[in-house]
């Protein structure tokens, strides 16, 4: 990076650092510190639930993801609308009316004390692990490109944001997310224009969509439905997105203390509402336009030199490692991507013309099978050679790009977008597992009211420890693949038990503590044993972990109203 | 942008909503299909 790339990185992460700590002063008491005194606009609401939603893990691995299997991904996001409106017609005006600091602290009011501590300690498992990732996102990047050591970036990673985090709590976060959130669209905005703009004299947007749209990544629709009927087993097709993505975005936007405290600090039921909704219309469009920067990053590869991995340093450790085989391959490569380039640009030539697409076309996939053989063989080599790097070069894709087309400054800026997005997410997280921790554990038998000062110190002290934990969580997630999915499948394993446990609270009458504790437990069994099994995407894990719980309330309830015994286990009298 | 200060008529915010989805799912099934 140019000096000017390093002035641009550092003062715009100075400058939020800055903002926030600015922004963040005037704390009193947990209301004030966790809660941002409940007086925030829809907008910022809104740009709240997007920034937390949207780490650094969407703006670097969706370009990835589209550029190797396509816009399918987007279809992920199709059950996020009819969630938002169960959420705002029954969980909000719930939650406000209650006056709840977290999610988790209805669930005692409604069942009793244990539902309460199972679900926030499930909560802070989940969310504190997937927080380390979030951290070590953007670290394993920076640091492979940067050649900086990991676990130091980690440390810087997560360390900065707490600067503003500890000090200024909600209302530091939600400030700054707003202004990280505008600062990363626009980025993106510019990148994708440069995708365009930087492609060969001769070839258009058009002809850019054609070639991606041939190779099979304009699929934003897919069916799932394959020779042998569903593939259960498919992550994303129409289907799963609908109604797996309805119960994941349901937990995850309902029940998430993450998310749940960006629209509880809301001035409003009204104010919360429309922080949630709107997202609809901004978040299916722009993971839909960031996935299209991936499939048209892919055509911009198919007209110009790509290498034959994204990872470079993992690419100059193999070369360093196996020096003779790298040498055939890159040999082989550089015959292969030439022809695969006047393949292109001939399929790209004969549109229109439906015999000579037709020769062209066969052309082209020849080429572009014998490019993926060759990158194929170069990862296998890598996993042999056992560098230490990471061989899955999804990831690394569009920062390839960034760093090597984008003129002096906006590389700068891109880079500091990595770590805007990952803190609006992170610090949000930490906000959460703080209030959860201090609230729904530590804080749970103490019935007298804390001062103010005592308050504020142990919000300030519990986001600390958990920055410190996820920092430490970071530091062990190597060795893990598309960094996208880990965070989902985790989040996937807990989600759906958290929210069979909210859905029965919400909907099923007569049902006990003991019953939904019990209930979850089986249904948590239930759905490790299906990941472990095997036999069905994970989107899939939520619908099962939810079913499982409302199921056996219900079952209950009935039995109960037959044999006439109450679920305290007394006979009802008449 | 100023929402302005009056009753908000919810159904029709998530009838909206729906809508959009629907609109979506339309245009994303028509892009994929003039773009395979």
């Amino acid at each position: 990076m140019s000096s000017i790339d390093w002035i641009v990185l550092l003062g715009t992460l100075a400058g939020i650092i800055a903002y926030g700590v600015y922004k963040g002063r005037g704390q009193h008491g947990a209301e004030s510190y966790l809660m941002a005194d409940r007086k925030m606009p829809w907008y910022v609401v809104l740009l709240g639930i997007m920034a937390t939603q949207a780490s650094a893990i969407t703006f670097l691995s969706a370009p990835g993801q589209a550029y190797t299997d396509g816009m399918r991904f987007v279809q992920y996001y199709f059950g996020l609308p009819l969630a938002m409106v169960v959420i705002c017609v029954t969980f909000i005006p719930i939650f406000q009316r209650l006056n709840v600091y977290t999610a988790y602290e209805y669930l005692e009011r409604r069942f009793d004390r244990k539902t309460r501590l199972l679900t926030s300690v499930l909560f802070l498992l989940s969310r504190g692990l997937s927080t380390g990732i979030s951290i070590y996102a953007p670290s394993i990047i920076l640091s492979s490109i940067m050649g900086w050591n990991i676990y130091l970036t980690n440390i810087i990673t997560g360390g900065l944001l707490i600067i503003y985090t500890y000090t200024g709590g909600a209302k530091a976060i939600a400030h700054t997310q707003k202004l990280q959130f505008l600062i990363i669209l626009g980025s993106m905005a510019i990148a994708g224009f440069l995708v365009v703009h930087n492609l060969p004299a001769d070839v258009s947007m058009s002809d850019a969509l054609y070639v991606a749209g041939k190779s099979g990544k304009l699929n934003v629709i897919t069916s799932g439905v394959g020779g042998e009927g569903f593939d259960w087993k498919d992550r994303y097709n129409i289907w799963s997105g609908i109604f797996g993505g309805f119960f994941l975005a349901l937990s995850y936007f309902g029940t998430d203390q993450s998310q749940v405290g960006r629209y509880l600090s809301a001035k409003d039921t009204r104010e919360s509402r429309l922080g949630l909704l709107l997202n609809v219309f901004v978040k299916i469009p722009m993971q839909f336009l960031i996935l299209l920067i991936g499939a048209l990053l892919f055509a911009f590869y198919s007209f110009r030199p790509a290498p034959v991995h994204f990872n470079e340093s993992a690419l100059a450790a193999v070369e360093r490692l196996r020096p003779e085989a790298m040498e055939q391959i890159q040999a082989r490569y550089s015959v292969i991507q030439q022809e695969y380039e006047q393949a292109t640009h001939q399929l790209v030539r004969t549109k229109g013309d439906e015999a000579a697409s037709l020769a062209a076309m066969q052309r082209f996939s020849l080429a572009k099978q014998d490019l993926q053989l060759t990158r194929d063989s170069v990862r296998r080599l890598m996993t042999q050679a056992n560098s230490g790097q990471d061989s899955n070069d999804t990831n690394y894709i569009f920062l390839y790009f960034v760093k090597n087309t984008l003129p002096v400054g906006l590389v700068g800026l891109l880079f500091a977008v990595i770590f805007l997005a990952s803190w609006g997410s992170i610090s949000a997280a930490l906000n959460s597992l703080a209030s959860s921790s201090m609230l729904d554990i530590q804080l749970l038998d103490n019935n007298q009211k804390l001062p103010e000062k005592r308050q504020l110190l142990l919000g300030r002290l519990h986001t600390l420890g958990w920055g410190i934990f996820c920092i430490a969580v970071a530091m062990f997630a190597t060795k893990l693949g598309s960094l996208i999915e880990a965070v989902n499948i985790l989040g996937s394993l807990f989600y759906g038990t958290i929210l069979g446990i909210f859905l029965v609270a919400f909907y099923v009458k007569k049902v006990d503590g003991n019953t939904v504790f019990f209930a979850a437990l089986l249904a948590e069994v239930a759905v490790v044993a299906v990941y472990w099994a095997d036999v069905i995407s994970f989107l899939w894990l939520n619908v099962i972990g939810a079913g499982v719980v409302v199921l056996v309330c219900v079952l209950r309830n009935i039995l109960g109203r037959i044999t006439g015994i109450s679920e305290n286990g007394e006979r009802k009298q008449g | 942008m100023n929402i302005p200060d009056q009753p908000t008529n919810w159904k029709r915010w998530y009838l909206a909503v729906l809508l959009f989805l629907l609109l979506q799912i339309v245009l994303y099934y028509l892009f994929t299909k003039y773009w395979s």
